[in-house]
């Protein structure tokens, strides 16, 4: 009888995870509504679908041409930022790992920066810059904080060390060539005014084979949060396993910041209240994470478009001041 | 026959020994004890043979093969190590734990099978943990939540169970609770038990052989109820002991630390 009840037990609370996951779904379904409706002008769903289905006129093409492809990019990079940050959380074993904080973003930033005001004939090759910058970021990271292991707080203490250098790096870009910084600046704090289908194309296949890649992994990312020991004891090979997925989740960062710049808090807030919300499962959490980093980079972009209409905010600033505090509750609640 | 074997093991950290030339070669089926004093290098030694700790010289034998040889997920199958202290999620609870038992066996699309359930069904009654599977393993008390982790080591249906100081934290009714099952997996399944232990009576009552380790080398092995003598725990432990009958089972000793040697 006890086993029935407890085979019961098991079953009913994932099928609530189940239900949750479906209601992110939604919530990011309504996002994408709500930034498609909202903006200078308000286009009514019916005209939206409209739009979608084909229509032309005046409001189909501020859909087609300009808000459909904004809001499918902060869709994108939602889903990337969340990811990375989901992925970094468990392969470093720190529940402030996050693609801004520990420099990753910093190193595809450098990167990026550089090709764009130092080499800006070859701004072509600023995802595989960026992508290669976040790279050797995380590397420096790992060569900086290990010491037989890994250990979380070191790795912290280096990525707050990279991420410094490189911001100092970044400074001294933009004061030696401060006649190019315009559009830089705007990068740094990352946003998504004036993007177009170009740079949905150029996110998207990160995004897609990424999110595939490593929701692969959720199982290898359950054992790893239980410590190296006992996952080499399970037979998991995890050096192999961290660099695997430390790589996937900075290719998903860079990618993201060579198309928004550098969004700063996603990666820590999104994966941490999917925890909130459905547990530290990953086969439930990284879905989750997934679905509400999309949904939070929509809204907020949509709210920083609007708030202050016809100013538009930088969704990075806005990110950063829902951030901050949220980032001061965690280390209450958590250290 | 020595399922597992260690040959010429040396370690050392920072310019300093931690191992010294170990030789052992483990009973297939049996339970060997390791003790010695704290810093020896018993819990470096087996964390050496659980493929832990790989930076070493000399080799460990697994069924005659050298360790660096085999691949992670291939010795996980023969042999199941627990550490002894484990951070999990808060919200880990005891049927999940137990079930990552079965990643070993696991390949990228496969998902839970029949078989699985099983095996994880069987290991939470040979541990008596199945009317805990719903709890979460921090609010287990520590008997409940060593019982679940040595389910977890079952599902990996190992033939070699390693254990770092099972019964820390314990106190005394489940430390035996925890030792009779250890004794009780070795007797029913025939698994080789390797644990590291620091209570000599444990070690004479359970275990079939005991290694001793003294400043980084072997000091001596054998059948537990001659090696721990008062002369060793003198001369190994700094401590004076004394032997006493237990009155309810004259084959049995209890040897007794009553104080430091001078």
């Amino acid at each position: 009888m006890k086993d029935i009840h407890n085979k019961d037990m098991e079953r009913a609370s994932s099928k609530q995870k189940i239900f949750i996951l479906a209601g992110l779904l939604i919530l990011l379904i309504i996002s994408v509504g709500v930034a498609l409706a909202q903006g200078a002008v308000y286009i009514s769903p019916q005209e939206i679908q409209g739009a979608l289905t084909g229509n032309t006129g005046a409001n189909s093409q501020i859909i087609m041409n300009i808000r459909l492809p904004r809001t499918i990019l902060t869709v994108l990079v939602g889903i990337n930022l969340a990811t990375a940050g989901a992925i970094l959380q468990a392969v470093m074993k720190n529940p402030l790992a996050d693609p801004h904080i520990i420099g990753i973003s910093s190193g595809a930033g450098i990167a990026g920066i550089f090709i764009m005001i130092v080499l800006p004939q070859f701004s072509f090759l600023i995802t595989p810059a960026a992508f290669v910058g976040a790279m050797l970021a995380a590397l420096c990271i790992y060569i900086l904080a290990w010491k037989n292991g890994i250990k979380p707080l070191r790795i912290i203490l280096a990525g707050v060390a990279v991420s410094s250098f490189i911001g100092a790096g970044i400074s001294a870009l933009l004061i030696l060539y401060s006649d190019r910084v315009n559009g830089a600046l705007m990068w740094m704090v990352g946003g998504f005014a004036a993007r177009s289908w170009i740079h949905v194309q150029l996110i998207l296949p990160y995004t897609v084979f990424g999110v595939f890649f490593v929701l692969l992994f959720t199982r290898h990312l359950n054992v790893l949060l239980l410590g190296d020991e006992i996952a080499r004891g399970l037979g998991m090979n995890v050096e192999k396993t961290r660099i695997i997925l430390t790589a996937a989740a900075a290719l998903l960062a860079a990618s993201a910041v060579s198309v928004a710049g550098l969004l700063g808090f996603v990666g820590l807030i999104v994966p941490h209240t999917a925890r909130l919300i459905i547990g530290s499962d990953y086969r439930f959490m990284l879905p989750a994470s997934v679905l509400l980093g999309g949904s939070v980079v929509t809204l907020s972009d949509t709210v920083a478009r609007c708030a202050f209409a016809p100013i538009e905010l930088p969704v990075g600033i806005f990110m950063a001041i829902l951030g901050v505090p949220f980032f001061l509750f965690l280390l209450r609640r958590e250290l | 026959m020595a399922v597992l074997k260690t040959e010429n093991i040396c370690v050392s950290f920072q310019g300093k020994n931690v191992l010294k030339n170990i030789n052992i070669s483990f009973p297939e089926g049996k339970i060997t004890a390791i003790l010695g004093p704290n810093g020896c290098g018993k819990s470096t030694l087996l964390k050496v043979m659980a493929g832990f700790h790989r930076d070493y010289a000399g080799n460990v034998f697994l069924d005659d093969k050298s360790l660096r040889g085999i691949s992670a997920k291939h010795i996980a199958r023969r042999m199941a190590v627990l550490p002894q202290t484990v951070s999990v999620p808060a919200d880990l609870n005891v049927h999940q734990l137990v079930a990552y038992g079965r990643f070993p066996y696991r390949s990228f699309f496969k998902k839970t099978q029949k078989e699985d359930q099983k095996i994880i069904e069987w290991a939470m009654a040979e541990t008596g943990v199945e009317s805990l599977a719903d709890r979460q393993l921090n609010s287990l008390s520590g008997g409940e939540r060593q019982r679940a982790w040595i389910a977890m080591a079952l599902c990996q249906q190992p033939e070699i169970l390693l254990l770092d100081e099972p019964t820390t934290y314990l106190d005394i009714a489940h430390q035996l609770e925890i030792m009779q099952i250890i004794k009780m997996l070795n007797k029913h399944n025939n698994m080789t038990v390797i644990m590291v232990l620091h209570d000599i009576n444990h070690a004479r009552i359970y275990a079939d052989n005991t290694v001793i380790i003294k400043d980084q080398e072997v000091f001596a092995e054998g059948d537990p109820h001659k090696v721990l003598s008062v002369a060793l725990l003198a001369e190994v432990f700094k401590v004076k002991a004394q032997v006493f009958q237990n009155k309810e089972n004259s084959a049995e000793q209890i040897i007794f630390p009553v104080g430091l040697a001078k």
